[in-house]
């Protein structure tokens, strides 16, 4: 079968990734940001620099992990001053990061520089935009700097929508690096706090479900990176960092004027766009970036384009670090002379727009075609749906080739992936294994409708009765607008009431303002808070601050809500405890169906709080 | 609850290793739930201390050159450890100084949704470019699901040639399960699919889920079984030295997976021995009767326990009256068969008697042996329609628990059932049984009007109709809602059966 290929066995231990003195470790996506900041704190005390890091943001796939691989590297995180704390939601914790880059504005700061990490899912982009926008015109510090980690789920495996945020930073003036791979997540990262502190804007970095996902034998050596500061590009004379007091216009200026095309400077003295594949006379151009760029190589390789054949068909592949702002002079070094450029990037134009712009005073004769969503004709060629995949690039490639070269090791790939379509476009009796509450879950019974009733879902495990048959659970909103949708519809319908999912996971992130939106509008809408003591959808990790059931039942009536049901598997437990409460009444689960009859009728706002731990949960704590 | 195969049809079964004590599954309208207080879950013993004698020392296999890089795809149930699989080959290379990639696409699965993950092994970090297998590319497809196994994602990656197909063929339902009673597992197509991909001679199916639980006491053993399975046949390109690392550095119960690993090379290298081993602590449930004549006989002496022979003399009577006028009564789905199957289903009605003897029979006692260790006692969960009481709501008979001592009151009842149907039996007078007698006379009347259509064109919707007994499940309010259910399909068939044309609905001109 091949040659003896066991090697030596080499001393491993799971801390390799955190302790100082390992080269190598075997990492993931995730564990790859807890390793960031202790990389860069490393780099700075070799520069003479005491810095600390502040680390906050929310989970959710791809990065649904980060806080609990935060936790397990408690101990070397606090030997790099990194200080973890999660936030309450996205737009919260950006706002303290914000607040991070303004510790050395004020007396009694203890060190030279914060420096900031911020994470969310995509949604926790859209919802924070205000405090980014804010953040990134105030500035950074001098020493500190700000890498926002954005979580994007290309292939919308796990999420309410496919997900691609460099729009909205592109909206904020926040430069985007797009790592191809869990090295380039800790190369890229590095790159991005000194981008961060040269130019004083934050810096995204694109961290994409293939990258977080997955894991590789990494190398964690912190002089892998030398950082060259741009000499030539003229700075402001009071500096791009934030400062107070500050004006709004003058903030704009800095940022317009300076901080975007600093950041384009440092990428390009640092080579974070560069040539990887030349030839002699090159004609056919590849520009490409983060995964898309891993595609491409391993389509190239699938059909056997090595460096020979790229010199006889004139290949030259671009890869890009930084897709947004795109440096201009080294693109222009890339399309020189080329006849046509194939863009080759995941999902809606970012690259390819920038790329015609740049181009468009060419010279005709000089300027190269450029092909990327669409081919000349305007035929569909990489689609900017989902994602991309090695064998799609190969296709776009040898259709774009194959006017002027042939080669056996390149039909046969393509025939190997035509015949593999339709070979699997036959139809077949198959069945779907589609996720569903765990046995035990509080949910099989909490988000039960009776009859004539239907419910509205929301972000959470709950959010899996929406494809129940048995549910009659309808349409969702985003994280915290829970019930929010009723309001809009109640006036201009005969149905007289709904029931709203919400988990306890959701109200402390943000659910609570719905249901004072829902009480202000007077709708007929009664809110099952399914209370586990945990957020399960993630992976089970603990409510980030303290929601006891007193607590939650508290907050709603002071919210004015009248009419108050705790139902529970052991309803023993909370005889006597809410007196006080208006509308208050208890109930054994088994009540569940005629306590809904009753509160579909009620007028307003009303509230049930289904208590019952998740399974899962339960599972893990025995 | 999970399926489970019987002779007379498809009955429930919970799931011990997946269930989190919720209980509230006691509340299901059926008198088969017992509560076993005190007891433990009887790990099977294995394959007991004795059994390394039993296998020849295992050859080391040749590993897999790593000339180019050697992908695997492994696919699985999500919750179920299966990417801890590919973990623990990545981090075996790892500790090799090779070259390693994973790529897990899970999504919301670790809520039994689909998993697939992808593993890459090469001499050196950088030949590995794209995290993700390229189409046709996967060298192992390791399938610890049939049903994920069979979707593109998987199948996407196999090229016939190259791709070696390793996959635990064991049916393990899915969520539709719960719902759909009839919910159907088309492993013959599902098969079919990953041998047609990756060629038979390159596809290898084993029953891991039911070999890891009998030698290993719980399923959770079967993925790293497949695994150690594989590894035995040189498909996958670590060390068995790295992967013991590596499986103790994960620390999770690593004596439990190093002997399931262990299971799997054994399997490889001497499966007849091992199923053997299987098939001595569990035999396979035998396949349901087929032919009319061994049914007949099966259920007439069913019926005789039941209640006596002259009651089940009345069954045959009745089924070979059918037998008479069908002509493809040797056919394993005649009508004849329906019959045979739905006759005795509605005549062997489950009445306070019928638990009764099924629960003092002694066979009852010896399966929660077989099940359960300890000192434990059992609790009933039961609504007898005659003093239990009902949910002022739904009007539903609600559900109690009885102690230890029904036992031998269902002792005691059992020996009565020669009342059934007596002016002393007390338990005849209610509404469901008087409904579930009528059920019997309305089937037999039915069967007088299918048997000239037999021989006609109308024969599949006879079938139909002499098998809608089998969907008349539950009991009690449950019964009620399933037999409106079917009345309304019946008079549909019947319909058709006596070809009157569908009558147009004519529209009624509203004022």
């Amino acid at each position: 079968m091949g040659t003896d290929n066991s090697k030596a066995i080499h001393k491993v231990s799971l801390d390799d990734k955190y302790a100082l003195d390992t080269a190598r470790a075997y990492m993931t996506g995730i564990e790859a940001l807890v390793r960031l900041p202790m990389l860069q704190h490393q780099r700075d005390q070799r520069a003479g620099l005491n810095t600390a890091a502040f680390i906050s943001g929310y989970r959710g796939s791809p990065l649904g992990g980060v806080d609990q691989a935060l936790w397990k590297a408690r101990p070397w995180l606090a030997k790099h001053n990194v200080h973890f704390q999660p936030g309450l939601n996205e737009d919260l914790a950006a706002t303290a990061v914000w607040g991070s880059q303004q510790t050395n504005l004020f007396a009694g700061a203890r060190y030279d520089g914060v420096f900031g990490m911020w994470y969310g899912k995509g949604p926790g982009v859209d919802r924070s935009m205000d405090v980014i926008k804010h953040a990134n015109a105030f500035g950074t510090s001098r020493f500190g700097g700000v890498l926002a980690v954005a979580g994007d789920d290309h292939a919308c495996k796990s999420s309410t929508l496919p997900h691609q945020s460099e729009h909205m930073f592109i909206g904020a003036s926040v430069p985007v690096l797009s790592p191809a791979n869990v090295q380039e997540v800790l190369d890229l990262g590095i790159f991005g706090w000194e981008l961060s502190r040269y130019s004083g804007c934050w810096v995204a970095l694109k961290a994409i479900t293939e990258n977080m996902d997955s894991a590789i034998s990494a190398d964690i050596d912190p002089n892998r990176i030398s950082i060259v500061i741009p000499e030539e590009f003229q700075l402001p004379a009071d500096g791009v960092h934030g400062r107070w007091p500050d004006k709004p216009l003058e903030q704009e200026l800095r940022l317009n004027k300076y901080k975007i095309y600093a950041a384009r400077e440092f990428a390009r003295v640092n080579n974070l766009n560069r040539i990887v594949v030349d030839c002699p006379n090159p004609r056919l151009g590849i520009i490409t970036t983060g995964k898309a760029y891993l595609d491409v190589m391993q389509a190239l390789e699938d059909m056997g384009i090595d460096d020979a054949v790229a010199a006889e068909i004139g290949l030259r592949v671009y890869k890009v670090g930084m897709p947004w702002p795109l440096e201009p002079r080294t693109t222009h070094d890339f399309a020189e002379g080329l006849e046509e450029i194939l863009v080759v990037e995941e999902k809606r134009s970012i690259i390819e727009d920038q790329l015609t712009g740049q181009l468009y005073n060419y010279p005709v004769a000089a300027r190269p075609r450029v092909i990327g969503e669409f081919d000349e004709e305007g035929r569909d060629l990489l689609p900017n749906l989902a994602e991309l995949t090695p064998a799609m690039v190969a296709l776009a490639r040898a259709s774009r080739v194959r006017r002027f070269y042939q080669s056996e090791t390149m039909d046969r790939r393509i025939r190997c992936i035509e015949q593999k379509e339709v070979s699997l476009a036959q139809p077949r009796e198959t069945i779907e294994r589609v996720p569903h509450f765990c046995s035990g879950c509080p949910h099989n019974t909490s988000t039960r409708v009776p009859e004539g009733s239907h419910a509205f879902g929301g972000i959470g495990c709950h959010y899996m009765a929406t494809w129940m048959p048995d549910r009659e659970t309808h349409t969702f909103t985003q994280m915290g607008g829970e019930g929010a949708t009723w309001i809009g519809q109640a006036p201009f319908t005969d149905t007289r009431h709904i029931f709203q999912n919400l988990g306890d996971g959701t109200y402390f992130h943000s659910g609570l303002l719905a249901i004072r939106a829902a009480v202000a509008s007077g709708v007929n809408i009664t809110y099952k808070i399914l209370y586990n003591d945990a957020v399960a959808m993630t992976g089970g990790q603990p409510i980030d601050g303290t929601l006891t059931v007193a607590d939650l039942i508290n907050q709603v009536s002071a919210e004015r809500v009248n009419r108050i049901a705790l139902v529970s598997d052991h309803p023993e437990a909370w005889r006597g405890q809410f007196h006080g409460v208006a509308g208050f009444s208890l109930h054994h689960r088994d009540e569940m169906d005629a306590l809904q009859r009753e509160l579909r009728e009620y007028q307003g706002t009303s509230v049930m709080v289904y208590v019952q731990t998740c399974a899962a949960e339960k599972l893990r704590r025995r | 609850m999970i399926p489970k195969e019987t002779e007379l049809g498809r009955k429930r079964q919970i799931d011990q290793s997946s269930c989190n004590k919720d209980y509230s599954c006691a509340n299901g309208f059926c008198p088969s739930f017992v509560s076993v207080i005190g007891g433990k879950l009887r790990k099977p013993d294995g394959a007991g201390a004795d059994v390394d004698t039993l296998f020849d020392p295992l050859p080391e296999p040749v590993l897999p050159s790593l000339d180019k890089p050697w992908n695997t795809v492994v696919t699985g149930v999500g919750g179920t450890g299966v990417l801890t699989i590919t973990a623990l080959v990545a981090m075996a290379a790892h500790i090799e100084g090779k070259g390693c990639a994973t790529m897990n696409q899970t999504g919301l699965a670790q809520k039994f949704g689909a998993v697939v993950s992808h593993v890459r092994v090469s001499a050196s970090q950088d030949e590995i470019k794209a995290v993700r297998i390229p189409a046709g590319e996967a060298d192992l497809l390791l399938g610890c699901d049939l049903v994920v196994t069979s979707t593109y994602e998987a199948l996407g990656k196999v090229a016939q040639g190259r791709t070696h197909a390793v996959v635990n063929d064991a049916e393990v339902p899915t969520s539709a399960f719960i719902l759909d009673p009839d919910a159907r597992f088309p492993t013959a197509a599902m098969k079919a699919k990953v041998s047609d991909e990756a060629g038979d001679a390159a596809t290898f199916f084993i029953d891991s889920t039911r070999i890891a639980t009998q030698l290993l006491g719980d399923s959770i053993g079967s993925n790293l079984f497949l695994l150690g399975y594989a590894w035995q046949q040189g498909l996958v390109p670590v060390s068995a030295v790295a992967l013991e690392e590596a499986i103790e550095l994960n620390g999770v119960a690593v004596g439990f997976n190093k002997e399931a690993f262990l299971w799997g090379r054994r399997c490889a290298h001497q499966p007849e021995r091992v199923l053997e081993l299987v098939e001595k602590l569990a035999p396979e449930v035998p396949a349901r009767l087929q032919g009319v004549e061994e049914i007949v006989d099966d259920r007439v002496a069913r019926l005789t326990d039941y209640q006596d022979a002259a009651y089940a003399h009345q069954y045959r009577q009745r089924v070979e009256r059918v037998l008479a006028a069908d002509p493809r009564a040797g056919e394993a789905d005649s009508v004849s068969v329906a019959v045979a199957r739905n006759l005795y289903k509605l005549m062997a009605i489950k009445d306070e008697y019928e638990v009764a003897r099924l629960y003092s029979d002694g066979e009852f006692l010896r399966k929660l042996e077989r099940q359960f260790e300890g000192d434990y006692e059992l609790r009933f969960n039961l609504a007898p329609p005659l003093f239990s009481k009902r949910d002022p709501n739904t009007g539903h008979l609600v559900k109690q628990e009885f102690g230890p001592w029904m036992l031998r009151a269902f002792g005691l009842l059992a020996r009565l059932r020669f009342l059934r149907g007596s002016v002393l039996d007390v338990f005849g007078r209610t509404e469901e049984r008087r409904q579930e007698r009528a059920d019997i006379g309305d089937y037999l009347a039915l069967l007088e009007e299918l048997l000239p259509a037999l021989s006609g064109d109308k024969y599949a919707v006879a079938l139909e109709l002499a098998r809608l007994p089998g969907r008349l499940r539950g009991f009690g309010h449950v019964k009620d809602r399933n037999r409106e259910l079917l009345a309304l399909r019946r008079t549909e068939l019947l319909r058709q059966l006596h070809g009157d044309p569908a009558t147009p609905v004519t529209i009624v001109n509203a004022a």
